[in-house]
């Protein structure tokens, strides 16, 4: 064939095993020619072109030669990065699956009946083990604690379950309990403690995979000369369901999709193929696949309503109406409904559906509950919530820094809305806000330096201080501008991803409101 | 030149209490050099805001740290200040073409959307001392301070709790906001994950990103067609060759993403130009069998028109392609071999 032949189009049909898998296809010139998820066929003139796909977070190419015929590229399954030790996923040994099937199925811990939670943790760091492995590895549930919602301690994972100490160590355990929500506790090595809740829905056994991570909250002056320790990684945790007392399973198809979803959640993709869709809209058995999908679905530009309905009246026959996450999703389908949420959800999505429900002045999140607590000491974001379990109340914190700036001790250590009013304080005093201002009058662009010169562009006025509390309003009024209306609120809320009461409860603090500090 | 176009550079190396690094200066010194080169961005010098660590007394604290927070936003009120002028001059909000913003350090992601770049006097518990310079590319774009924004970031975008430091301007919405503002964004890696920096073939540690970026910027990303290097062209070329500046050991490493993350906003059909420069070639080695000698060796382009044709010499032909794909033959055998030229700092090598 020539070039200058008339070109009759080809199709090119790429089918994948995983169906939560991208497919692009990309010309000569490197132009995206069309893509799809999990299968795609498209027609193409004569050429070569370049099939990329990716899973997870991992990506595949091939070259594709489209020439007298169409082409059928089949994509096997992607070997990805899952804690759960499911069959065809990287980073997994077969005594981790071993281990991982016997401990889901044996009781470690009884606290009650109906349900439980099954923690599995492990380490991974090769294929193959080194020429000399130790004779004894860390606990790698060191640190890990399960909790009621009141904190009391019902499992420690470093003590209780089994555990193997050799090379790639793991540790189960397997707790019975009866059906309600639990929080699941990391002491980091930095000292500080994290927390997520961990749903036990009635009959099911949720199952919470961990693999450990160098720990990155050290303080620096140790890391030189000090190995780093390893932790477990709460943050990209596998969280599956399966039905009590059928135990966890390597090879199951349907585990293997949540976890592609719940990496495509995590990643903000639209993993959500076809065939999928058609799944949720029948009667799935996988609740977990059901809650990740619902979420994905929602990452569409205009989310199916009518579907999303039926994946949540199907999670809500699968695991009753007390479920924060699917009761959350629930809001999306009736957003006046009589929904209470004390306990945060487990994926940060569903959290943030509650916020956004706020925004019109819905009272989602009652007064003093853990969920209006957590509210501004959430740490980190997709897919899980997770939040630090620094206990000092919105209220306390402002009440601190009030009188820490008041005293002259502006030294606090939250991670919170208020770190930036507090930093901003404790950077800028009063003398040191004067001298900036002398300062300021140099600009980092010479063009405008010159235009000053010349009286083209007038210098900068200088503002006057005229005391600390004013200061502190008008540094607050900075980082949340001047609420003043619906609109503003409702972005403020998104903003700060805290819900309207602890927002306005806040403002109220401050005393922040009408246009007082905004403006030009 | 580019009178018209403006630009925020930023290199912050020492961080007092997050650790120093090795690549951001430079890193901000070669996005610099390409930005003001006549061949490159050529923007006027005395337009670009450049601010590197050692350009600063340096300091024990982060508490004095430079360049801070509040040293890096008087570049952009600068700007706002300039449209303002301009606006009360009944010329409208329009401070210039494009705006550029290049932004190199730690990093951290407050949300999946934001990437902040740490200014040297944030530590792990002021956090908060950070620029989103998407938020502030949007805001300016929004506005119609410019009609194009460019942004940058080489900088890790690990989830930390962090409240957003939102750019704190009035919102202004120009009339052209929807319609004619264009932009193109590039992020050094995905959301929540590392970026990296290693020894570069110049002997200095760069990041990968950066690297890639500066190297698809001085040619190598341009169109094959017609020499243009647009946010299109440049994308392509950092979505297929980021991973090419990565050490073997990041890229056996799953969690090390090898493309960067991309967004070329709502109006990617008309792509930003960013120059326009001869269309580089690169080294193509073809392994030759010793039973191919004698026989034609035909080298066809993506649409298969013959861009080659030679009788081949074992044990290897040499040559130079432009960047793209293409398809080797040995005529009269079965012997045909696809390949790519990625435009990438290793030479490609085929074998049938």
């Amino acid at each position: 064939m020539s070039a200058s032949e008339p070109t009759q189009r080809l199709n090119l049909e790429v089918v994948c095993a995983d169906s939560a898998t991208e497919v692009f296809v990309i010309d000569g010139e490197f132009n995206l020619k069309d893509r799809g998820i999990g299968y795609l066929k498209t027609a193409l003139e004569p050429g070569i072109y370049k099939v990329k796909v990716r899973a997870g977070f991992e990506t595949q190419e091939q070259s594709v030669i489209l020439r007298g015929q169409d082409q059928v590229i089949r994509i096997p399954p992607f070997s990805f990065v899952s804690p759960a030790p499911l069959s065809g996923t990287s980073r997994t040994h077969e005594f981790h699956i071993a281990a991982a099937y016997d401990e889901s199925r044996k009781v470690h811990v009884s606290d009650g009946h109906g349900s439980s939670i099954f923690i599995f943790v492990r380490d991974w760091t090769s294929d193959t083990p080194p020429a000399q492995t130790e004779s004894a590895y860390p606990n790698p549930a060191e640190g890990l604690s399960l909790h009621d919602l009141e904190g009391n301690e019902i499992a420690d994972l470093s003590r209780d379950g089994n555990r193997s100490d050799r090379w790639e160590p793991w540790a189960g355990c397997n707790v019975e309990l009866d059906p309600g929500c639990y929080l699941l506790n990391l002491k980091t090595t930095g000292g500080k403690v994290l927390e997520q809740t961990i749903v036990a829905a009635p009959g099911w056994q949720t199952q919470v995979f961990l693999l450990l991570k160098s720990c990155g909250d050290q303080p620096q002056e140790s890391r030189a000369d000090q190995p780093q320790e390893r932790r477990p990684d709460v943050h990209h945790a596998a969280i599956l369901m399966a039905p009590m007392g059928e135990g966890f399973q390597s090879n199951n198809d349907s585990q293997r999709l949540a976890e592609l979803a719940r990496l495509g959640l995590a990643n903000e993709r639209r993993v959500l193929s076809e065939d999928v869709r058609r799944m949720l809209d029948g009667k799935f058995q996988n609740p977990m696949l059901g809650i990740l999908g619902a979420h994905l679905l929602l990452l569409d530009a205009e989310p199916d309503q009518s579907l999303l309905g039926v994946v949540v009246n199907n999670l809500q026959n699968l695991l009753g109406h007390n479920h924060p996450d699917v009761e959350a999703l629930a809001l999306k389908i009736h957003p006046g409904g009589n929904q209470r949420f004390p306990v945060p959800p487990m994926l940060r999505k569903s959290w943030n559906l509650i916020v956004n429900a706020t925004m019109g002045g819905l009272d989602l999140v009652p007064d003093g509950s853990l969920a209006e607590k957590i509210a501004t000491a959430v740490w980190g974001t997709n897919p899980w919530l997770i939040w630090t379990q620094e206990k000092a109340s919105l209220v306390d914190m402002i009440t601190a820094l009030k009188e820490g700036y008041q005293s002259g001790k502006v030294g606090f250590n939250l991670q919170s809305l208020e770190t930036v009013v507090k930093a901003r304080v404790a950077e800028f005093p009063k003398k040191r806000v004067m001298r900036g201002i002398k300062k300021s009058f140099e600009s980092p662009f010479e063009a405008i330096n010159k235009m000053r010169a010349t009286g083209e562009l007038q210098q900068p006025k200088k503002k006057v201080m005229r005391s600390a509390s004013i200061f502190a309003k008008q540094e607050m009024a900075k980082v949340m501008g001047s609420p003043d209306d619906e609109t503003k609120i409702a972005s403020l809320v998104e903003s700060f991803n805290i819900p309207r009461r602890n927002l306005e409860r806040m403002m109220a603090k401050f005393n922040i409101k009408g246009d007082r500090f905004g403006g030009e | 030149m580019a009178q018209d176009d403006w630009a925020i550079v930023v290199g912050i190396a020492l961080y007092p209490e997050l650790g120093n690094l090795d690549g951001p200066e430079n890193d901000a010194q070669g996005f610099y050099d390409w930005l003001v080169a006549p061949d490159g961005g050529d923007v006027p010098p005395d337009n670009v805001a450049f601010f590197l660590s050692s350009r600063f007394p340096p300091a024990l604290a982060a508490l004095r740290a430079e360049p801070g927070l509040a040293t890096l936003q008087v570049a952009f009120d600068e700007l706002q200040e300039l449209a303002k002028k301009n606006f009360k001059s009944g010329n409208g909000y329009r401070v210039g073409r494009r705006l550029y913003i290049f932004l190199s350090g730690h990093g951290c992601s407050p949300s999946s959307t934001d990437t902040a770049l740490l200014a040297a006097n944030a530590n792990r518990d002021r956090p908060g001392y950070h620029i989103i310079g998407r938020l502030y590319a949007d805001t300016f774009l929004i506005a119609n301070f410019f009609d194009e924004a460019v942004l940058f970031m080489d900088c890790c975008r690990e989830n930390v709790q962090t409240p957003p430091n939102i750019p704190p301007y009035n919102k202004i919405t120009g009339p052209d906001a929807l319609d004619k503002a264009r932009c193109f964004y590039g992020f050094a890696t995905k959301w929540s994950r590392l970026s990296r920096e290693r020894k570069m073939a110049d002997g200095l540690v760069h990041g990968v990103f950066t690297t890639a970026l500066l190297a698809g910027l001085k040619g190598a990303a341009c169109d094959p067609t017609d020499g243009r290097i647009t946010s299109a062209s440049l994308g392509s070329y950092l979505y297929a060759n980021m991973k090419t500046f990565l050490s073997p050991a990041d890229l056996n490493d799953p969690e090390i993403p090898q493309e960067p993350d991309l967004d070329y906003g709502k109006n990617p059909q008309t792509p930003l130009v960013f120059a326009t420069v001869a269309i580089p070639e690169f080294p193509v080695t073809i392994n030759l069998p010793p039973e191919t000698a004698g026989k034609t060796i035909e080298i066809l382009d993506s649409k298969f028109n013959v861009v080659e044709s030679t009788i081949a010499a074992p044990p290897q032909r040499k040559t130079k392609l432009k960047r793209g794909l293409y398809l080797a033959t040995v005529l009269t055998t079965a012997l045909r071999k696809d390949f790519e030229v990625t435009g990438g700092t290793e030479e490609v090598n085929v074998s049938f």
